[in-house]
């Protein structure tokens, strides 16, 4: 009983926390004509509720895909038209085609806000909390699930910027759980549905290919082949059911369109600066000046294929859980590093199944997170969410610093030394004319060195480190 | 705020290290600093004109100022606490400086006042600690103690949303009962006439305060000199100190201006929100009898005045006397009477620390015009006291009731998700920390007590969207709202008095 109160004294806490970052201002407040990623959500839940399907994902007069066009799997429409109803039937204006642009009250910001609370309390959570009773004993699980809640960056910018990471990341807890209790064809489904709400899941789609591969074939050859074709069925039919809709009012053309939303490749390698290898090797080697558009694209595949390798050959060698974890992580932080067109907000994709190995690598967990959060801090900062940042990283720097060991604590002081002076410099110290990019790409150079030491790491650990039960 | 027996094992740390103190202290704050863009009252526009009137003007014109409806009407030293703040206010915005009859709410401006009160209220986490070392018990219980005190939501919602600065003026008085605690009256006597300078409410408390200096210092010594010497002591302090407060004010002949000010008397029975007291369940019932006047063709009384209408009027009663200031006055001696004998004769501690509450809580349930917020005055002390079984257990009924209570201050949209949150989790926490407190044993309501907390659930819903569903009848939610609470109000009253009188 006392354990119960305790979850639930976790659980309540980091909502209100959830709850007070809500009360900042989220992405494009008040900044017309495009506002940001809130109305980005808020306009998919317009088209959604006031256009048939078959339009959902195609330009017309009524469905300009310039303006936040959904770029997003079909999952996301459905639930963004759930939610569309709900506020249409509280505030029809709030969702009137093309009037409700950039429509912000406070009781429609209560009702977003409220929307990424209630995801939070129905699939997040609940998915943590599986996870957390799968693979902790008892007593560690309010610990356990007080790290997998409290990451900064994903509050700030979940409830902070709006976003429902949640919804995409919690169906990949509860795939790990399902993982984690050896019932793969759950596990697959889970995954399948955290995929078609963000393609970005993709990051973790070769982990789990090549762990379910794996054990898979842990039996016989024969047995092994039934296994991947049971596998198979599994996934394209729960793909089927949630494409079916598009199918049957588009066509193939339908689908068609539907991918080519979901993979633009017209964009650049990379757009606003992120901590990953293109964005920081950009001041020496101009890619953009050097590289087609094409030929990055295919070398941005080839390295991030090959960072890839020896993790998916340990994972495949030896399918254990904890190599599986590691896999994930060193998979979505390579995808990070080395791929196409990514956004300073995927870090949180290695980040969540990173912190699954809290108990056993505080100091790696907590430095990871902290440098996640630091990596962010410019797209925080246009949001308003300055106070937050700070509070939020304080607070969690003084919960999880005490965990470290003596040679921890030091590399984490060292680090956050240097974040801190990256953060003065920023603010103090006036930006040279000719470089108006400085301070930026300073931090997240600065993060990309501690990411891809984080990866080097996970590789070290997953193939030198004796595994211990836990 | 985990629970400390699992926590501890898992980061090493003591239970009596003073990393747990910090950890709390820090997660409190950082809701505070979240809570920043939350809505302001008018109390914010308040505290910045005493900021402009106290750097601008000589003092001798603080208490005759009138260009806005937000005149001074605290004592003295909260007036040069006021002063005080304004030498920082110039880093933020000057302009706030300015007396002006128009708000002024820059960014710069909300930033500095909310940061004021996030700072002042680290006085209220040392008084809370320095409490937590009077008390003789055990280092989990001192940690106990310590958080449900400082995660007070009623707090949370009063200084950090509507904004006021509690947190300060509490830390004064907790100090002064900690002094208490450790036998240490004068410098009890001390802190709490600071905390009489800085808030007049405090008043409410001064009865208890008498009658246990009186029995328990003055009376303690079995001969007439003693007896006078430790009366001229305890009364030289108090003159003093009211001396550096009012003196200023008194050589220049303000006195009766300034006890104008403290002590306005012209507003109605009840605040536009009827306080859930005594003359919430008094304005229903004859309100009710009203209905049944008039369903029965009997003559009622003409009356226009609609109490909860929004504005404060004076009220009238149609069919049962009407009250007025002088009956609230003696309800209120009537009933301190019993307390304050009980002290005489029983100078403990322990019934010093109920007399407290129950002091505070004569005050709210009798008085003239009473602010919900003052249900504040009985909790926070409840609280310190919540280690014994049967007050834990009164403040766990009380303070949830209380707490909800303070809702309708926060009437916003935004502040919806806001008050259940914060008093949610806190309800949480109580529960966990009650049964560290009691080792283990569970809280113990009855079924009615329980019943009635969980019959707070659809009183909230009515009071978030009641105007929704019956939008003919704009005052029900405050109304429900008042009553409902008035009762578990009541309830505790009449169970802690007994508790009072017996124990």
């Amino acid at each position: 009983e006392k354990a119960g109160v305790t979850i639930g004294i976790v659980v309540l806490v980091n909502l209100l926390l959830r709850q007070c970052t809500g009360l900042w201002p989220h992405s494009g407040q008040g900044i017309p004509p495009m506002f940001g990623d809130y109305e980005a959500q808020r306009h998919w839940m317009e088209i959604t509720t006031q256009l048939p399907l078959k339009d959902w994902y195609h330009n017309t007069t009524d469905n300009d895909l310039l303006y936040w066009g959904l770029d997003y799997p079909p999952l996301t429409a459905y639930i963004s038209w759930v939610a569309g109803r709900i506020a249409e039937a509280f505030d029809p204006a709030s969702m009137a085609l093309l009037t409700s642009r950039g429509y912000d009250t406070p009781s429609s910001k209560l009702f977003m806000r409220l929307t990424v609370i209630f995801s939070d309390i129905v699939v997040y959570i609940p998915a943590a909390y599986l996870l957390v009773k799968t693979f902790r004993q008892s007593k560690n699980q309010p610990i356990a699930l007080w790290n997998l809640l409290f990451i900064p960056s994903l509050i700030l910018i979940d409830h902070g910027h709006f976003q429902y990471n949640n919804l995409s990341l919690g169906p990949t807890l509860l795939a790990i759980a399902l993982i984690f209790q050896d019932r793969p064809y759950l596990a697959s489904i889970a995954f399948v549905l955290a995929l078609n709400y963000k393609q970005m899941c993709l990051y973790y789609s070769v982990a789990f290919f090549v762990y379910l591969l794996s054990n898979a074939f842990k039996d016989t050859f024969s047995r092994g082949i039934i296994n991947v074709v049971k596998l198979g069925v599994v996934v394209i039919v729960t793909f089927g059911l949630i494409w079916a809709p598009f199918g049957v009012y588009g066509g193939v053309d339908g689908i068609k369109q539907l991918l080519i939303r979901l993979f633009p490749v017209g964009r650049g390698v990379f757009e606003d600066k992120v901590a990953n290898l293109w964005c920081s090797i950009s001041p020496f080697i101009k890619l953009k000046l050097i590289f087609p558009q094409e030929t990055m694209a295919l070398i941005c595949l080839v390295t991030t294929v090959v960072s890839l390798l020896p993790s998916c050959y340990q994972c495949f060698k030896r399918p254990t859980k904890l190599n599986f974890v590691y896999t994930l992580v060193i998979q979505a932080l390579g995808f990070y590093l080395f791929s196409f067109q990514v956004h300073e907000k995927s870090i949180l994709l290695p980040l969540i199944p990173a912190t699954i190995l809290f108990t056993d690598h505080p100091e790696f967990v907590s430095l990871f997170s902290v440098v996640s959060t630091f990596s962010m801090y410019p797209l925080l900062l246009k949001d308003g969410l300055l106070i937050p940042y700070f509070a939020l990283m304080l607070l969690y720097l003084a919960t999880t610093l005490p965990s470290l060991s003596p040679r921890g604590l030091q590399l984490q002081l060292l680090s956050i030394s240097g974040m801190g002076l990256i953060h003065l410099v920023t603010a103090f110290a006036p930006l040279p004319p000719k470089l108006p990019h400085l301070y930026t790409l300073l931090l997240t150079t600065y993060s990309f060195g501690h990411f891809f030491a984080f990866y080097a790491y996970l590789n070290y650990l997953q193939w030198f480190k004796k595994e211990k039960q836990t | 705020r985990e629970s400390k027996l699992n926590l501890m094992k898992a980061t090493k740390v003591g239970i009596d290290s003073p990393y747990n103190y910090v950890i709390v202290s820090l997660l409190v704050t950082t809701i505070k600093f979240l809570l920043i863009p939350s809505y302001i009252s008018t109390d914010f526009d308040v505290h910045r004109n005493w900021l402009a009137l106290t750097s601008s003007l000589p003092y001798t014109q603080w208490y005759y100022e009138k260009t806005s409806e937000w005149t001074l009407d605290y004592p003295p030293f909260f007036a040069f606490f006021e002063y005080l703040l304004s030498f920082f206010a110039p880093y933020f915005d000057p302009m706030m400086l300015r007396i002006s009859a128009e708000p002024y709410r820059s960014s710069q401006t909300i930033l500095f006042q909310r940061l004021t009160v996030i700072a002042t209220d680290l006085f209220f986490f040392y008084a809370v600690w320095h409490f937590g070392r009077s008390l003789k018990s055990s280092q989990v219980n001192r940690l106990a103690i310590f958080v449900l005190t400082v995660a007070n939501p009623g707090l949370l919602m009063v200084d950090h949303v509507h904004f006021q600065y509690n947190g300060l003026l509490f830390g004064l008085i907790v100090l002064s009962i900690s002094y208490m605690v450790r036998d240490q009256v004068i410098m009890s006597s001390i802190f709490f006439c600071i905390a009489l300078n800085f808030k007049h409410l405090f008043l409410y408390i001064a009865p208890a305060y008498f009658s246990y200096i009186l029995s328990h210092y003055c009376f303690k010594t079995k001969d007439a000199s003693g007896f006078v010497s430790r009366l001229m002591t305890v009364g030289s302090v108090v003159i003093f100190i009211f001396a550096m407060s009012f003196g200023p004010f008194a050589i220049h002949g303000q006195i009766p201006q300034v006890l104008s000010r403290l002590f306005p008397f012209q507003r109605g029975l009840c605040h536009a929100y009827w306080a859930p007291n005594i003359w919430a369940i008094y304005n229903i019932i004859d309100k009710i009898l009203k209905m049944v006047w008039l369903k029965n063709g009997w003559e009622v009384p003409s009356d226009v005045a609609s109490m909860t209408g929004g504005l404060v009027q004076e009220t009238s009663h149609l069919i049962l006397p009407t009250i007025r200031p002088p009956h609230t006055l003696i309800l209120i001696i009537v009933f301190l009477l019993p307390m304050m004998f009980r002290v005489l004769k029983k100078p403990t501690i322990a019934i010093f620390l109920m007399a407290v509450v129950q002091s505070a809580l004569t005050f709210y349930m009798f008085g003239w015009h009473t602010h919900e917020k003052a249900i504040l005055t009985a909790i926070i002390p409840l609280g310190l006291i919540a280690g014994d079984p049967k007050m834990g257990k009164m403040f766990y009924f009380l303070g949830t009731v209380g707490h909800f209570s303070l809702f309708p201050l926060l009437f916003q949209p935004t502040e919806t998700l806001t008050k259940i949150f914060l008093l949610l989790t806190y309800v949480a926490i109580l529960q966990s920390m009650l049964l560290v407190l009691h080792s283990g044993k569970p809280i113990g309501l009855s079924i009615m007590e329980a019943g009635y907390l969980w019959g707070l659930v659809p009183v909230g819903i009515i009071n978030s969207i009641g105007t929704i569903i019956f939008p003919t009848l704009p005052f029900l939610p405050l109304l429900v709202t008042s009553v409902y609470c008035s009762l578990g109000i009541i309830y505790s009253y009449i169970r802690m008095y007994i508790h009072l009188l017996r124990s």
